[in-house]
């Protein structure tokens, strides 16, 4: 190290700058990445297709899951903080070992295919740059993420990539642009209503699967747990935590607001004025940008889909794969170089052929993207139910358990993920 | 001799410096894709500023999350592709004469800039 350790209220040390702005600076973190990678094309895609489904009509529902989303992220961050491991590791440390097979079999299976349907989204995206088939266009693009993963720095990437998403401030722009009917805003802004069918079902199943997603839950715990570990020092004080639940909150915040502009933006453009009712290529998801960036709405579409999936797909594969290392007591993360940890990566590429895979099983990218979103939601409930479970066991985070306000939400937000994904499955029936 | 506390601080200026730099370049290039700016002016320029408050500082922790993978291959496979997604955003998007040389020059030194920081955490 090469810098004085300075103590912080008795637990996590933190080098902290004497500089204000600095340390001001310093209070975001995993939360905020974990934010912009929930905007992942999965999550664009079902926005845009909430939008263009039900016009203004599910609005509220990105505020209603705006606390859901804060909450299992933030006990996720505080088991992460706590134990200072991994969920995996966490999981096989204190549980039957048959419940971290079922929790990495579950996410492998939604993690993957959603890797897989971002991986056709970026190539649907440079598809719009370069004529060359989405298909045949998944390959390179698996390879490049492939390779900038394995032997890049993760952390360089995310820092290089993360301004692609500037593009999605043209939803926000296109929004007020395309002369919305603010009434009608409004309306399906503050007042929840919700047809009971299968079609409705499914798109709350899917606003719920890709914003409270499993895969986020294991990414900003690792996050949080491998930035104690390297800051070192005692457990988290509450100085700390409130650190960590302000980052969470601006991160998901962040997530929230851009979900919220792209369904606005997509029912104004889609289906207020164009009448789509369904989106099934890239070209017509970019016309909600239309109004903002005429004919280069498509490229617009394509700069911030190729950023957002660039940031995720890692996220995804590496949660995955993170998960399968713990079972078998690899050395295991994106920080380690690939020399050192082999058969994660080996296990990694593999995991990257297989999502590409997915789009070459027929079915249309821009749908895969809402599908991906709904396996999710079925995901949700369980991992939900095991975060709960480990952030109220004494033996894994000590004191650090839940308050009654943390479990009051985090139960909601179980009950409600539980019903929609059992509504659901009932109208499928 | 400069104190850790110091160079610590050096660090987390370079890459705030380059983050800065690297965003204004991108948004030189998003905007140059917008039409109606000017009737939004505010609208624009709050958004512009809420999503710089969330990316900008994302990354700074440097001096505490020291990069295992530090080498000239980390750096060459991370940050390329992602400079030439930027000039390809740039000439697609149709960024005017100046604006480019700009927004060009404002992500090479903004990125030397944080790369410089990462590789000196």
């Amino acid at each position: 190290m090469t810098s004085q350790p300075t103590s912080v209220e008795g637990a996590g040390v933190e080098e902290e700058s004497s500089n204000p702005l600095l340390r001001a600076l310093s209070v975001i973190g995993p939360g905020v990445i974990t934010g912009a990678a929930d905007d992942d094309p999965s999550g664009i895609g079902t926005y845009a297709q909430t939008g263009a489904t039900f016009g203004y009509g599910l609005l509220w529902m990105t505020i209603v899951m705006f606390p859901m989303m804060v909450t299992a992220q933030y006990i996720s961050a505080k088991i992460g903080a706590t134990t200072r491991r991994s969920l995996g590791a966490v999981i096989e440390h204190h549980y039957p070992r048959p419940v971290l097979y079922v929790a990495a079999a579950g996410l492998g299976v939604a993690n993957l295919l959603n890797a897989g349907v971002d991986i056709g989204a970026i190539a649907a995206g440079f598809h719009l740059f370069i004529p060359v088939s989405i298909r045949i266009m998944v390959i390179p693009v698996a390879v490049l993420i492939a390779v900038l993963i394995i032997f890049g720095s993760f952390h360089l990437i995310e820092t290089t990539f993360k301004w692609l998403a500037l593009a999605l401030l043209a939803y926000v722009v296109s929004a007020f642009l395309s002369h919305p009917n603010m009434a009608a805003v409004l309306r399906g802004t503050f007042i929840p209503s919700i047809p009971l069918n299968r079609s409705s079902l499914s798109m709350v199943v899917a606003l719920l699967g890709t914003t409270v997603s499993p895969y986020l839950f294991f990414w900003q715990e690792q996050e949080e747990a491998t930035e104690d570990r390297k800051a070192g020092g005692g457990r988290p004080g509450k100085r700390h935590m409130r650190r960590v639940l302000l980052d969470t909150n601006v991160g998901m915040l962040f997530s929230e607001a851009v979900a919220y502009f792209v369904i606005f933006s997509s029912a104004a453009t889609l289906h207020h004025t164009a009448g789509a009712q369904n989106i099934s290529s890239a070209v017509q998801a970019a016309q909600a940008l239309r109004p903002v960036a005429g004919r280069a709405a498509t490229l617009l579409w394509a700069v911030g889909i190729i950023g957002a999936g660039i940031l995720a797909v890692p996220t995804l594969v590496a949660s995955a794969v993170d998960t399968v290392s713990t079972i078998f007591g690899w050395r295991h993360g994106l920080d380690q170089k690939p020399s050192r940890a082999r058969a994660f990566y080996i296990l990694l590429a593999v995991a990257m052929v297989v999502a590409a895979l997915v789009n070459f099983a027929g079915i249309n990218p821009i749908q895969a993207l809402v599908l991906s979103a709904v396996v999710n939601g079925f995901l949700t409930p369980p991992m939900l139910v095991l975060i709960m479970l480990i952030s109220n066991n004494r033996n894994v985070v000590g004191d650090r358990t839940n308050g009654r306000l943390l479990n009051v939400v985090g139960w909601l937000t179980t009950g409600i993920t539980t019903a929609a994904a059992v509504g659901l499955a009932v109208t499928l029936l | 001799m400069t104190s850790p506390r110091t160079r610590s601080d050096t660090i987390r200026v370079l890459a705030l410096l380059g983050s800065v730099l690297m965003f204004g370049g991108w948004v030189i290039v998003i905007l140059s894709a917008f039409h109606h700016i000017g009737n939004l002016a505010l609208v624009i320029g709050v958004a512009v500023v809420a999503f710089g408050v969330v990316l900008i500082p994302a990354g700074m922790d440097l001096v505490a999350a020291r990069e295992v993978k530090r080498n000239a291959r980390s750096i060459v496979i991370s940050a390329v592709p992602a400079v030439g997604l930027f000039l390809v955003a740039l000439v697609t998007l149709h960024t005017n004469g100046p604006a480019a040389v700009v927004a060009s020059l404002c992500e090479i030194a903004g990125m030397a800039a944080y790369l410089w920081a990462w590789w000196a955490a």
